[in-house]
């Protein structure tokens, strides 16, 4: 299509001044509408086609992304290496770590989300609270599966980071790479039952996910 | 003459038509391709009868089932998978619960619950407690059982090269 098609009979005339196919304006002809102006050349409409495609894609990523919850808390690294007491608490689990993957994180709740590649190439998580210490939630998983692991509050453990959650809710930890996203999940309190009254264990073993050795 | 694209997007009625028939086309697109992309369970256990003495023993009897307070009389079994008896039921606040029993070594593999608003998963492992590898599976990893209301989804995550 040339500069100098008529409009369509069926389009209502612009008002804007007719602009040939090198985009300069000229004062001679009708006035066109916005659409004829945008496919009034095979540049443009190729342009146009380019436009309406990145939106679609973009609007296809949009809808894509998933929509999940939202965090509790967000947890970033603060240290690249293994203390005392995350040393003793992966030999306590038996875990044949890669000493250059050790991550640890920010804390939540007084619980520490410690990273971990071992030597077999299973990324690994564990959370480590400082007073006792003790160590839960131990999970290891190949790469490219989501990495988690989970707290619960347990009566028969008692566990103080707990404190303030009704028995039975779990906080969930997510692996993110370079944070931590922390999920909170209180249980229903319509119809908790009376657990037995157990002391917490000084430093229990893990209660939860599949540690790999 | 007047070209293809000028005839076709000749009034505003046509030029409609042209926007919603490539709104359709993109979201199909992305639909399938949304659709092809999600990873897809390797089996599905429905829930069936209630779980066997064996399964509520061990959930009643195991460290790692009794910190849950799992109600045995809840427990349904969701068939076996890779040489695991699963089963779901309800504990005592309420929340969902998985436990997997490897019946060879008569132990409880792993057991988890959570409340209604989080999914239920459970991992286990092939080199977890009471046995070694997956029944009539060669490789190192997990199974990934996630409990979709009454049935529960199993996905294999294999180290690469072990297999």
């Amino acid at each position: 299509m040339d500069a100098s098609t008529p409009p369509s009979d069926a389009e209502p005339a612009a008002a804007a001044p007719v602009t040939d196919s090198a985009g300069t304006a000229s004062s001679e002809g009708p006035p066109r509408s916005l659409w004829h102006r945008l496919t009034a050349t095979r540049a443009r409409r190729g342009s146009l086609l380019v436009g309406v495609l990145v939106a679609f894609v973009a609007l296809a990523y949009i809808v894509a992304t998933p929509a999940g919850p939202r965090p509790d808390a967000t947890l970033h690294p603060v240290a690249d290496e293994a203390d005392g007491a995350v040393l003793s608490m992966l030999q306590f689990l038996g875990a044949d770590a890669d000493d250059s993957t050790i991550r640890g994180y920010e804390p939540y709740r007084g619980l520490e989300p410690w990273f971990h590649v071992n030597r077999q190439g299973f990324q690994c998580f564990m959370i480590i609270q400082r007073a006792g210490p003790t160590v839960d939630g131990a999970n290891c998983v190949p790469p490219g599966v989501d990495l988690f692991t989970e707290i619960g509050a347990w009566p028969r453990l008692r566990d103080e980071a707990m404190t303030g959650l009704p028995d039975g809710s779990i906080i969930r930890f997510h692996y993110r790479g370079n944070s931590v996203d922390v999920f909170v999940y209180p249980a229903s309190e319509a119809d908790r039952g009376s657990g037995p009254e157990e002391s917490a264990e000084s430093s229990r073993s893990t209660t939860g996910g599949a540690w790999v050795q | 003459m007047r070209p293809f694209w000028q005839r076709a997007t000749a009034t505003r009625w046509s030029r409609l038509a042209w926007a919603a028939g490539a709104l359709v086309l993109v979201g199909g697109i992305t639909a399938t391709a949304l659709f092809m992309s999600a990873p897809r369970p390797e089996a599905t256990l429905n829930a069936g009868a209630e779980a066997d003495d064996e399964v509520r023993t061990l959930v009643t009897l195991e460290e790692a089932a009794r910190l849950y307070e799992i109600d045995p009389s809840t427990l349904r079994a969701h068939g076996s998978y890779l040489g695991l008896d699963i089963s779901s039921g309800v504990n005592a606040f309420d929340s969902p619960c998985l436990v997997a029993v490897h019946r060879p070594s008569r132990s409880l593999s792993e057991a988890r619950c959570a409340p209604s608003e989080a999914d239920l998963i459970m991992d286990v492992s092939s080199s977890g407690d009471g046995f070694l590898g997956f029944e009539g599976r060669a490789g190192d990893g997990i199974v990934r059982f996630i409990l979709r209301g009454d049935r529960v989804e199993a996905y294999v995550h294999l180290m690469p090269g072990t297999d």
